[in-house]
């Protein structure tokens, strides 16, 4: 690999040096690449790269810069300049930089600015993928840890059951180890009564020590807290104590609350250790113990049943012990399982993945690489129309600066010199750019990550610098100062001084050929910002169709609050009898136009199902029992959410416990099943239920039931009085504004029983919102970024022109002075200009046409070849570039002949 | 002329001087000549592949060193060869006077121990 990089660097030589020398370099390369390795020195091999980039750079552009006419009289070109020290010519390169850039204020903060934009977007990127992909867990000897899976149900790798893993742990001499984690969402109670989500992991008593890693202080769980019935013990996360508990330094023996049982912690985790799954962060560890208290109702006994498969397995290889080894090991016992309980484990193997391999979970991961790379396209697209941005401008600048290089290459001064001067300028700049831009991430970062992300579980995206985070903005900004920097300062450099000095009207540089430096940069910066443009317009246009979605149920005026009783130890028919209480307490006032009660509400992600079978359905293969939808709604709801009644009744209050078992059904599953929209008097029962069917009452209109683009979906209601519980959204229509409603359904619920939790409290509106959380975010994010590359784009163009016309203001002066037409020369400059930007246009179009190709399916209601999107994204680039070229002309030929004359 | 400037007491780059040292007591190839300039500087000057070959190119075309074909025994046929010129010699010997000249009058003004006669 390091060969590879090296004999990609071979070149920038000029192709006869690299023909001659290249092999023998690249031997000399790696006799001292193995020698730096060898040496116990700090950061060697870093170091050795800094060498060997410098070593190639400098050489290579030396040689470039030769004259290749080597006939006449040989120079001495080693001879030294003088007698100074390297560091010494480096010291005044830098210090002359600065002042040059001090000196044009305008053009320096222009391109720090630019560039902070284009390093920061890719730092912020890259900052996240560090966290979720690339930063490595603190455990000791990682490379001997795997991750065990149970199959799920259809036979990928998923998760493992309880008494699995104690089959697991117990096999004989495999693991020296083996630890089991379930993850879950708590509530965290407060001294101020509100609840807080907190991630907690539930872990064994091994985990810790299989990890290889101690609690900061404190102790981790002993082996009796796996078992129910043992005091509750909890771990706080190090950096939880440290935000949350303000680095209480007398926390250990305390208590805290979580889903209202009391918990003691015992220990503070290992710094820098945020639990198994990277990018989010634990708030605490639990004993299994407290299962019992924390989990669920009834939550502890999946640490008896096979048929629950709640935990993920971690072990360590006992010595001598390869992965392959553990593998087969598990498959004999995933065969034993399969013997002893066929109903539940036939068919089901168990995967042995060595960690390393692993971030999130096998199955994900597929997703999350394609994700990452995807990002870092887009945002490198960015930097690129940035980086030949800053190239146009430094190669005007240059070109401006033609005179000053010429004399001082006719004074004797060397090209070598020149060059580090001139890229010693673009490194300042971009270096400069870089530290900007890596602020700049992370206050974005932080902005991002303080806005209420409607997440199922806090995001805790580490944000401390790390080396590899640095090391990438340094990178990044070395790259850019020498994508930008080298090819002006070696173009302002190469002319020939003589001809320069001469000739003060030459635009050489940007004469002859037709695809030259100048038209490149524009061609480059117009089409990546079409491509941009496209991305962002179809994310837009996609985004504004789903808001545009008619989800089916009324969203203005509603307002829902979520709580659970049972969480504060009501009992079913006590937190029943609560729930009626706060609903006659709303109804009550006179702000209150409806009140309705639902589990989940509509356009849930999350949400349940059940298994049933339909009376007279039989479909043409497979068995009559069907996966459907499920919610329990209380008498109002369909009144009350606007969702009309298509044949029968609505629940009423008679469709209580005792009674006939009724069901409402939407179109949807009346017409799949029954082939019918009026299914009224039809009847189903659940799978498991063999005789209490339950018949339909009524047919409702079709809602949205988990997400904006789905197809119509079967989902069957069931009254609240007869299948509700704990967790209850109460559902109310305001009279006023939702907003204020938000408000007096929480104090509302205070007074009822001020010990309640609220759960959930949000308009309709907000609930909608957070459901198009992620296409908004990712096309503000395209937007952001394709605006950036339009207005840096259109900078480019302007630059080009004014600086193109410019060079022929003596020209134009003369004309203009003998009274003849200026808009010949205008428009001939124009014209050229006009010609790239419609090649850089269509090149762009064409990129957009195929790269936006496998989107589609990201894309709701609009398709990646949208024929609108393409005109605007050609409109918007053709206003923005003619704007940039008008401007600078029309200064121009609006100029006095004299002034123009004066100029020179 | 460029004898003149070569036998002017311009000083050579450090690189340059070091390669007309390795190459003092016989021919050498590229590799070689960078171990034995790390081995006379015990370690304190190590030359890129850039530098090295940069260096040998130039010197090839001011006709300090000589590619040659190896003489005898070698392992390896491809691998070029580079022996002092009469030139290279004489240019080395000028710059290890004038090195020693500054180490004299260094030691005269008591920079670095030794005699100070």
């Amino acid at each position: 690999m390091s060969e590879r990089i090296y004999r990609v660097l071979l070149y920038l030589y000029p192709r006869e040096f690299r023909g001659e020398y290249g092999a023998a370099m690249a031997e000399h390369f790696r006799r001292q690449l193995a020698k730096a390795r060898a040496r116990r020195r700090l950061a060697a091999t870093p170091r050795f790269w800094i060498f060997i980039f410098f070593d190639a750079l400098t050489t290579a552009m030396l040689e470039r810069l030769t004259p290749r006419r080597a006939s006449g009289a040989p120079k001495i070109g080693y001879h030294r300049e003088n007698e100074a020290g390297l560091m010494d010519s480096f010291m005044r390169d830098l210090s002359y930089s600065l002042r040059r850039l001090l000196a044009a204020p305008v053009f320096s903060i222009l391109t720090i600015a630019i560039l902070a934009f284009g390093i920061g977007a890719n730092t912020a990127i890259f900052s996240v993928v560090n966290a979720f992909l690339l930063r490595p867990q603190p455990f000791a000897n990682p490379e001997r840890l795997v991750d065990i899976y149970q199959d799920s149900d259809d036979g990928r790798p998923a998760s493992t059951s309880f008494p699995a893993y104690r089959d697991i742990a117990t096999h004989s001499g495999l693991f020296s180890g083996v630890a089991a984690s379930y993850t879950n969402v708590v509530r965290l109670k407060t001294h101020d009564a509100n609840a807080v989500r907190s991630l907690v992991e539930y872990a064994s008593s091994s985990y810790l020590p299989v990890l290889g890693v101690a609690p900061t202080m404190g102790r981790w769980f002993r082996t009796s807290e796996d078992k129910p019935g043992e005091g509750a013990a909890a771990v706080v996360s190090h950096r939880t104590w440290r935000s949350k508990f303000g680095s209480d330094p007398d926390i250990l023996g305390k208590t805290v609350r979580l889903n209202g049982g009391l918990v003691q912690i015992v220990g503070i985790g290992p710094a820098g250790f945020n639990g198994l799954a990277p990018g989010v962060a634990v708030d605490f560890w639990l004993s299994l113990a407290t299962l019992a208290t924390t989990g669920r109702r009834g939550a502890i006994n999946t640490l008896d049943r096979r048929e629950d498969h709640w935990f993920m397995v971690k072990a360590r290889l006992a010595p001598g012990v390869q992965a392959e080894d553990a593998q087969r090991g598990m498959t004999r016992l995933a065969e034993s399982l399969a013997h002893d309980f066929p109903k539940l484990n036939e068919g089901r193997g168990m995967t042995v993945f060595p960690s390393g391999q692993v971030r999130l979970h096998p199955m994900v991961d597929g997703f999350l690489f394609p994700t990452a790379a995807s990002l870092m396209t887009v945002v490198a697209l960015v930097l690129l129309v940035a980086c030949s941005n800053l190239a146009t401008l430094l190669l005007v600048r240059g070109s401006a600066r033609g005179k000053e290089i010429a004399i001082r290459l006719a004074m004797g001064a060397t090209r070598k010199r020149l060059v580090g001067q001139l890229l010693m300028e673009s490194i300042v700049l971009a270096l400069a750019g870089g530290i900007a831009g890596v602020f700049l991430a992370r206050s974005f970062l932080a902005f991002v990550l303080a806005l209420r992300l409607p997440l199922p579980v806090p995001m805790a995206v580490d944000l401390s610098l790390d080396y590899r985070v640095v090391g990438f903005a340094l990178a990044l900004s070395l790259l850019t100062a020498i994508a930008f920097g080298l090819a002006p300062a070696l173009r302002a450099c190469r002319a020939d001084p003589v001809v320069r000095l001469r000739d003060e009207t030459s635009a050489s540089l940007f004469r002859g050929r037709r695809f030259n430096f100048r038209n490149l940069m524009v061609i480059v910066q117009v089409s990546t910002s079409v491509v941009l443009l496209v991305l962002a317009g179809l994310f837009v246009t996609s985004l504004s169709k789903a808001q545009r979605v008619d989800v089916g149920f009324a969203v203005e005026d509603i307002a829902v609050l979520m709580t659970d009783p049972t969480q504060v130890g009501y009992g079913s028919e006590e937190s029943k009898a609560f729930v009626r209480r706060f609903v006659q307490r709303l109804d009550s006032r006179p702000d209150v136009v409806a009140v309705a009660l639902s589990n989940p509400l509509p356009l849930t992600q999350a949400r349940g199902s059940s298994t049933l079978v339909l009376e007279g359905y039989a479909p043409a293969v497979g068995t009559n029992a069907v996966e459907v939808e499920r919610q329990t709604v209380g008498v109002n709801y369909f009144e009350t959410l606007g969702i009309p009644l298509r044949h029968g009744r609505v629940f009423v209050g008679a469709d209580r416990d005792g009674a006939r078992p009724v069901a409402l059904i939407n179109e949807a599953m009346a017409t799949t099943y029954w082939g019918t929209a009026d299914a009224v008097g039809r009847r189903f029962r659940s799978q498991g239920a063999v005789d209490s069917w339950i018949e339909v009452v009524g047919v409702v209109a079709n809602s949205t039931v988990r997400e904006l683009d789905e197809l119509p979906t079967p989902l069957f209601y069931r009254p609240w009085e007869q299948n509700g519980s704990g967790r209850t959204f109460v559902v109310t229509r305001a009279r006023t504004s939702p907003e204020a409603m938000v408000a007096t359904l929480r104090d509302e619920l205070r007074q009822e029983d001020s010990a309640l939790p609220v759960l959930e409290l949000k308009t309709m509106k907000e609930h909608l919102g957070a459901a198009l959380f992620f296409p908004r975010m990712g096309a503000s994010a395209l937007g952001a970024f394709a605006a950036l590359a339009l207005f840096l784009t259109g900078l480019g163009v302007y630059t080009i022109v004014a600086f193109s016309l410019a060079q022929r203001t003596l020209e134009l002066g003369i004309r203009m002075a003998l009274g003849g037409q200026t808009s010949v020369l205008v428009r001939m400059v124009i014209n050229e200009v006009v010609g790239t930007i419609f090649v850089g246009l269509a090149l762009g179009l064409v990129v957009a046409l195929v790269a936006t190709r496998p989107l589609g399916s990201l894309l709701h209601g609009v398709a990646p070849t949208d024929p609108l999107t393409y005109i605007l994204v050609t409109a918007v680039l053709v206003l923005a570039a003619l704007a940039a070229t008008y401007l600078p002309a029309r200064r121009i030929a609006s100029m006095d002949p004299v002034t123009a004359l004066r100029v020179r | 002329m460029n004898d003149e400037r070569s036998n002017s007491t311009a000083a050579l780059t450090s690189a340059v001087f070091h390669i007309l040292l390795a190459l003092s007591e016989g021919e050498c190839h590229g590799l070689g000549i960078a171990e034995e300039i790390e081995d006379l500087t015990l370690g304190t000057l190590s030359l890129g592949p850039g530098t090295l070959y940069r260096s040998l190119k130039r010197m090839t075309a001011d006709g300090l060193v000589l590619p040659i074909l190896p003489t005898s025994g070698e392992e390896d046929p491809r691998r070029k060869y580079y022996r002092l010129t009469a030139r290279g010699r004489r240019v080395l010997e000028k710059e290890a006077i004038r090195f020693e000249r500054i180490v004299t009058a260094a030691r005269r003004k008591r920079v670095l121990p030794g005699s100070a006669s």
